[in-house]
C-alpha cells in the first residue's frame, strides 16, 4: 500500500514539475479566445502570418506566431509609411464556428496618434477544417508633424469565434 | 461456460478506425461515426449485466464531484471569467449532447460491463479507452518540438489519463462513473462562461483531481477499512493531503496569485548578480515610487519577461519612464521602459533550479542546446 503510495505522489509530482518548468519558459498572452475543455473539438488556430506589403526603407521584421498568438516588429521610417501582415486563422476542429467579436487595444492609456492599427475583419463564418485570413495594416501617421516620443506600440487583438449552431 | 462477448476485439478495431479517419474525415468521425458506435454499443450491452450494488455511493460521487467543479468555477473569481464558445441554442445543445455526452455514456458503460460482469483486466481496457479517446487529429497537426506539443501533452493528454485510471479504479467499487462524465461534460456545454484557465492551469486540474476523488474514495468503501490501522490509514491520507496542499500552492504561486511570482532566467546578461537557470522571486508592482537607481525592476517586452537594473529615470507627463541596463551587457537597453510595462521588483533568487526552464525553452525554440551547467 505504501509502495503504491509513493508511486502515485512520485509520478504525479514528476509530471507536475515538468509542466511547471514549462509554465515558466511558455508564459504568453492568449489573443484568441476560446475554450479547449472537456470535449476537445473546439480547435481554433493562427496557422500562418505573412508580410504582404512593406513600404521603401521600412522593416517588416520577421512576424512568428503560435496557435493563438500573434507577434511582429514592425519598423516605419516617415510619416505615410505603411507595412501589412497578413494573418491565417484556421478552424481544425469539429464545431462551426462564427466571429462574435474582434478587437484591438493599445497598451497605452492616451491613444498614440503616430502610430495606427488598422484590421480588416476575417470572414464572419469559419466552417469546421476550414481557414480564413486577415490584415494587420500598420502605417505612420500621415498627419505627423515631428518625431514623436513615444516610438514603439503594442497592441492586443482578441478574436472571439463562437459555435455557430 | 458462458462466452464473453468479444469486446476487446471491437475497441481494437474502432481504435484502427478512429486514428484513420481521425487524420482523413475528423469531421464525420467526430459528429456521425463516433456517436452512432457508442450508440450500437449502448444497444448491444446486457442491461442485466449492468448493475451497481453500492448505489448509495453512486450518489456520494455526485456530490464531491458537484463539489470539484464548484470549486473549479470559483478559481473564475482570482483568474477571471471567458465567455463559453459553445452555442445554447437548443439545437445546438442537443447536438452537442449527442456528438459529445453519448460517446461518454457508452465508454464508462462498457468499461463498467468489462471490468466488472466479464472480468477483463482493468490495465488493457483503461488502455484501449485511453487510446480511443486522444483526438489523433491535433497531435498529428502539431509539430513534436513545437511548445503547442508540450502543453497539449500536459492540458489535454496527461488528464485524459489520470482521470481514466479513475475511473477504472471506481469502476472496480461499482460505482457508475458515467454519472460523473455527463455531469462534467454537460457543465461545459450549457454554462455561459468559464474561469479564465490556460493550459497549465487545466492540466493541473486535470491531473490532480482524481487524487481528490481516491482520498475520498478512501473513507467510502467498507473493505479497504479492514486492511490497514486507523493509523496508517491518517498518514496515507496525510500524504495525498499534503501533496494536494503543496500542488495548489505551487499553483498559484507560478499563476502569480501571491504577492510575488517566479520567473525563470534564460540568459547571463546580469552576471554575476544572478545567472541562468536561477529563480528569480519578484514582488509584484503595488508601489512605483520604490524603484529608484539601481533598484532590479522586472519588464515585460513584445511577450518576454525582462530582469534589468534601472540606470536613468525621467519624468514625462506626468509619467515616468525607466532607462536599464544588464550588469553583464555593454550597453543600455534599446527602449526606455515605461510604467505599465513593469509586472515588478526583485525580491531575491534561487540557484539552479530553473535549469529545467532553460532546457525546455532551449529544445523548443530551437536554440542552441545548453552544454552545462557552468
Amino acid at each position: 500500500m505504501k509502495k503504491r503510495q509513493t508511486i502515485i505522489i512520485s509520478s504525479l509530482l514528476t509530471v507536475f514539475l515538468v509542466m511547471t518548468a514549462g509554465y515558466a519558459a511558455f508564459t504568453s498572452k492568449l489573443t484568441i479566445n476560446g475554450t479547449s475543455q472537456i470535449v476537445g473539438k473546439w480547435d481554433i488556430r493562427i496557422t500562418d502570418v505573412k508580410v504582404l506589403t512593406v513600404a521603401p526603407n521600412c522593416d517588416a521584421g520577421t512576424p512568428s506566431f503560435t496557435n493563438d498568438n500573434v507577434t511582429f516588429n514592425a519598423s516605419l521610417n516617415k510619416p505615410g509609411d505603411v507595412i501589412t501582415y497578413l494573418v491565417t486563422i484556421e478552424n481544425k476542429g469539429t464545431i462551426d464556428a462564427t466571429l462574435s467579436g474582434i478587437s484591438f487595444l493599445s497598451n497605452d492609456e492616451k491613444e498614440s496618434p503616430d502610430i495606427i492599427y488598422s484590421v480588416t475583419d476575417p470572414k464572419k463564418d469559419l466552417p469546421a477544417q476550414s481557414e480564413t485570413s486577415f490584415r494587420i495594416t500598420v502605417t505612420y501617421n500621415p498627419d505627423t508633424k515631428e518625431i514623436p516620443n513615444q516610438k514603439t506600440k503594442t497592441i492586443i487583438g482578441t478574436i472571439n469565434y463562437v459555435q455557430k449552431y | 461456460m458462458k462466452k464473453n462477448f468479444p469486446w476487446l476485439i471491437i475497441l481494437n478495431i474502432y481504435l484502427i478506425i478512429t486514428i484513420l479517419l481521425s487524420i482523413s474525415h475528423f469531421k464525420i468521425y467526430t459528429n456521425i461515426i463516433n456517436p452512432l458506435f457508442w450508440f450500437i454499443i449502448l444497444l448491444l450491452i446486457n442491461k442485466n449485466s449492468f448493475r451497481s450494488y453500492h448505489n448509495h455511493y453512486n450518489l456520494y460521487f455526485i456530490i464531491l464531484n458537484i463539489f470539484i467543479i464548484t470549486i473549479y468555477f470559483c478559481t473564475g473569481f482570482i483568474l477571471g471569467f471567458t465567455k463559453s464558445p459553445y452555442n445554447h441554442s437548443i439545437i445546438s445543445i442537443i447536438k452537442n449532447t449527442i456528438i459529445n455526452v453519448l460517446p461518454l455514456i457508452g465508454i464508462e458503460i462498457l468499461r463498467y460491463t468489462t471490468i466488472n460482469q466479464e472480468k477483463r483486466h482493468p490495465f488493457i481496457i483503461t488502455l484501449l479507452l485511453i487510446l480511443i479517446e486522444i483526438n489523433y487529429n491535433q497531435i498529428l497537426s502539431l509539430h513534436l518540438k513545437n511548445e503547442q506539443f508540450f502543453k497539449y501533452i500536459c492540458s489535454y493528454f496527461f488528464p485524459i489519463i489520470s482521470n481514466s485510471i479513475l475511473y477504472t479504479f471506481l469502476t472496480t467499487k461499482q460505482i457508475k462513473t458515467y454519472y460523473l462524465r455527463i455531469i462534467n461534460a454537460l457543465v461545459i456545454i450549457l454554462l455561459p462562461i468559464f474561469p479564465n484557465t490556460d493550459w497549465f492551469t487545466n492540466g493541473v486540474i486535470g491531473l490532480f483531481n482524481p487524487i481528490i476523488v481516491y482520498v475520498f474514495s478512501k473513507y467510502m468503501f467498507p473493505k479497504e477499512r479492514k486492511i490497514i490501522t486507523k493509523k496508517e490509514k491518517q498518514i496515507e491520507n496525510l500524504n495525498y493531503v499534503l501533496t494536494l496542499i503543496f500542488v495548489i500552492i505551487l499553483t498559484g504561486f507560478m499563476l502569480g496569485i501571491f504577492k510575488y511570482k517566479p520567473i525563470a532566467i534564460l540568459s547571463n546578461s546580469m552576471s554575476p548578480k544572478f545567472n541562468q537557470g536561477d529563480i528569480l522571486i519578484y514582488q509584484k508592482k503595488n508601489n512605483l515610487k520604490k524603484i529608484t537607481k539601481n533598484t532590479i525592476i522586472i519588464y515585460k517586452l513584445k511577450n518576454q519577461y525582462i530582469a534589468h537594473r534601472v540606470i536613468n529615470i525621467k519624468k514625462i507627463n506626468n509619467q515616468y519612464f525607466y532607462q536599464t541596463k544588464g550588469d553583464n551587457n555593454n550597453t543600455y537597453d534599446n527602449n526606455w521602459v515605461s510604467e505599465k510595462q513593469i509586472e515588478g521588483i526583485y525580491a531575491f533568487h534561487i540557484k539552479y533550479i530553473g535549469f529545467p526552464t532553460v532546457w525546455l525553452n532551449y529544445y523548443f525554440n530551437n536554440k542552441k542546446p545548453l552544454v552545462g551547467i557552468k
